[in-house]
C-alpha cells in the first residue's frame, strides 16, 4: 500500500522530525507551531508532530529548560528512531500503517469510552483476589461462579433438588401446560394473534414460577419472560422451569451442570423432549431458548440426547444428523461447551460478567466442557454491548436480551 | 471462609483467562478488522500487551484495556515507537494519569492524522 512514495516521505519525515526536535531547543508554542508545521503528508510525521504537541503542553511550556535538556535527548532519539523507521518500514505499510488507515478519530473516541464503559476498575491481579471472594459471593454471582467453578471448591455440599415445581412445562396463563392447552402466546389486545412457530424456554438461575398471583406475567420471572418473548418472536412459547433453591443453591447447581452430572429436573423434561423430537422419523424441528443457567441446563440435556440416541443404536454421526433438527439460541450463557449437531445462536453482551465467569468455572471440567464441543461460527455469535448501572442488570434476559432479539431481528408483526 | 492456595491460584489463572478473552471480544466488538481475525491469534497478541502494561504499572481492568487499546490502534510496539508515549509511561506518574494521557494521546494523534489526510 506504501511503495517508493512511501519511502520519499519517511525520508521526508525524518528530515522534519530533525527540524521539529531542534525546534523544542527554543521551547514554548514555537515549538507547537513548528511541529504542527513539519513535512505533513506522513503517518511518522504526524506521530512526531503530536509527539511534539503534547510534550510541548507538559514540559516546554512550563519548564523552558527542562524542555531543552528533554529536547537534546529527543533529538538523539528521533534520530535514532527514523533510521530504525527506515528498516521498519516495510513492516510498518504492511501491519501497523494498516491499522490506522482503517481506525479514524471517532473511532478511537469510541473505543476509549467503550473501554470505560465496560471494564470495571477491578484490579487485575491476585493481590486482589481476596476481596474480590469475599465481595464476590456477596453481591456478583458471576464472579461468584468463577470461584466456586473448582472441583475442589466443596462449598456447598447439599445438591439441590425436589424443588417445587422444577422440570414443570408452564403454558398458558401461567400454569403447568397439559396436553390440550398452549404455550403462552403474544398479546394481542385488539385482534388475534397470528402465530409463528414454538419456541421452547429455559430459565436461569433464581427465576420465580408466581403461580397464584393474580398477574403472574407482571411479576419478575419465567412467565413474564415468556411473555415477552412471545411478543418478540410471535411464537407461542412454552417454559421449561428451572426451580431455584436460593442464590448459593443454584450457583453450586450451575457447576453440576457444567460437570453434567446434575439431577436437575429441567434437565430431565429439556431431554425428554428433545429426544422425543429427533428420534421420530423423519426428525421433527425443535427451537430452544436458554438463558444463562438454562444454558447449561441445555448443554447438559443435549449431552443426554446424544448418549440416549446412540443407546439407541444411532451411530454418533446419525446421532448428530438427527440433532441437527435442534436450534438452540442461547443467551448470556457459555459460549463454549456445547456439543455438535443442533444449530446454534449466541447472544453475548459484552458488559455482562456471567458468560465469562461460566467460562472460568468451564475450565475446573475440561473433559465436560471440551470434548465434544461444536465450532459454532462467528457469524452465529452475536456480541453486543448493553451496560447498566447494576452490575448484573447486564444480564437480565427481560431488560437486555430479549431487546437485542428485536433490536438485531425486527419486532414483527403478531396480530391479524 | 477460607480459599485454599491452589484454588487462589487457579482462580488467579481462570480470571486472567476471562479477562484476555473479554479485550479480544471488546477488540472485535470495536474493530471490523479485529473481528476479521481469528480469536486465537488475538489472544496471542493481547496477552502480551496485558503484560506490558503490567510491567508500565497500569493496574485495573480499565487502565490496562485503555493500554491495549491504544497498542491495537498505534501497533504492537508503540510504547516504543512513539518517544512520548513511552516518557509518560516510564514515568512516576499514577497509574490512572497514565491511562488517560495515553487515550488522550490516541485520539489526538487520529485527530491529526484525519485533519491531514
Amino acid at each position: 500500500m506504501f511503495g517508493d512514495a512511501f519511502y520519499a516521505a519517511l525520508d521526508g519525515a525524518t528530515n522534519a522530525a530533525k527540524s521539529a526536535m531542534a525546534l523544542i531547543v527554543t521551547g514554548g508554542k514555537k515549538l507547537v507551531a513548528g511541529a504542527e508545521a513539519v513535512g505533513a503528508e506522513v503517518v511518522q510525521d504526524v506521530k512526531i508532530a503530536v509527539n511534539a504537541v503534547v510534550k510541548a503542553e507538559q514540559w516546554a511550556e512550563k519548564k523552558t529548560i527542562e524542555a531543552a535538556k528533554w529536547a537534546e535527548k529527543q533529538t538523539v532519539r528521533a534520530e535514532k528512531w527514523a533510521e530504525k523507521k527506515t528498516i521498519q518500514a516495510a513492516k510498518w505499510a504492511e501491519k501497523e500503517a494498516v491499522a490506522v488507515a482503517v481506525a479514524s478519530a471517532e473511532a478511537a473516541v469510541v473505543a476509549f469510552d467503550a473501554v470505560k464503559t465496560v471494564f470495571s476498575e477491578v484490579v487485575a491481579g491476585a493481590a486482589s483476589v481476596p476481596c474480590t471472594v469475599e465481595n464476590a459471593l456477596i453481591y456478583d454471582l458471576a464472579t461468584a461462579l468463577a470461584i466456586l467453578g473448582r472441583p475442589a471448591h466443596g462449598l456447598f455440599p447439599k445438591k439441590p433438588a425436589n424443588l417445587p415445581h422444577d422440570g414443570e412445562i408452564v403454558g398458558a396463563g401461567c400454569k403447568a401446560k397439559d396436553p390440550n392447552s398452549t404455550g403462552v402466546l403474544p398479546q394481542c389486545p385488539n385482534g388475534k394473534p397470528r402465530i409463528s412457530g414454538t419456541i421452547t424456554y429455559v430459565n436461569g438461575i433464581n427465576t420465580q414460577y408466581p403461580t397464584g398471583k393474580a398477574d403472574p406475567f407482571d411479576q419478575d420471572g419465567i412467565c413474564k419472560s415468556m411473555q415477552l418473548l412471545a411478543n418478540a418472536t410471535c411464537a407461542q412459547v412454552i417454559g421449561v422451569y428451572n426451580a431455584t433453591g436460593g442464590m448459593a443453591r443454584d450457583l453450586e447447581q450451575c457447576l453440576t451442570n457444567i460437570a453434567k452430572n446434575s439431577d436437575s429436573g429441567a434437565v430431565d423434561t429439556l431431554s425428554r423432549s428433545m429426544f422425543a423430537a429427533v428420534s421420530q422419523d423423519p426428525p421433527q424441528d425443535m427451537t430452544v431458548y436458554a438463558h444463562s443457567q438454562g444454558g447449561l441446563i441445555t448443554q447438559e440435556a443435549l449431552a443426554d440426547v446424544k448418549n440416549q440416541l446412540v443407546a439407541s443404536g444411532s451411530s454418533p454421526a446419525d446421532a448428530e444428523a438427527r440433532m441437527q433438527h435442534l436450534s438452540i439460541k442461547s443467551f448470556g450463557t457459555a459460549e463454549e461447551g456445547w456439543p455438535a449437531g443442533p444449530n446454534y445462536e449466541q447472544f453475548t453482551n459484552l458488559a455482562d460478567p456471567v458468560p465469562g465467569a461460566i467460562s472460568g468455572a468451564q475450565l475446573g471440567y475440561p473433559s465436560q466442557t471440551f470434548s465434544d464441543n461444536a465450532n459454532i461460527p462467528n457469524a452465529d455469535r452475536h456480541y453486543f454491548l448493553s451496560p447498566h448501572y447494576n452490575p448484573i442488570g447486564p444480564h437480565s434476559i427481560d431488560n437486555v436480551y430479549i431487546k437485542q432479539i428485536i433490536a438485531e431481528k425486527g419486532q414483527p408483526c403478531c396480530c391479524d | 471462609m477460607q480459599i485454599r492456595k491452589e484454588q487462589m491460584d487457579a482462580f488467579e489463572q481462570a480470571a486472567n483467562r476471562d479477562y484476555e478473552m473479554r479485550l479480544v471480544r471488546f477488540l472485535q466488538s470495536q474493530f471490523p478488522d479485529a473481528a476479521r481475525e481469528r480469536e486465537a491469534s488475538l489472544v496471542d497478541g493481547v496477552r502480551p500487551q496485558i503484560a506490558n502494561a503490567r510491567r508500565y504499572g497500569l493496574l485495573t481492568e480499565q487502565q490496562i484495556a485503555t493500554y491495549v487499546t491504544s497498542a491495537w490502534l498505534l501497533g504492537s510496539d508503540f510504547d516504543g515507537e512513539f518517544p512520548a508515549a513511552r516518557e509518560m509511561l516510564i514515568s512516576g506518574a499514577p497509574a490512572d494519569e497514565k491511562s488517560d494521557w495515553l487515550a488522550r494521546f490516541t485520539k489526538a494523534l487520529f485527530e491529526q492524522l484525519e485533519q491531514r489526510s
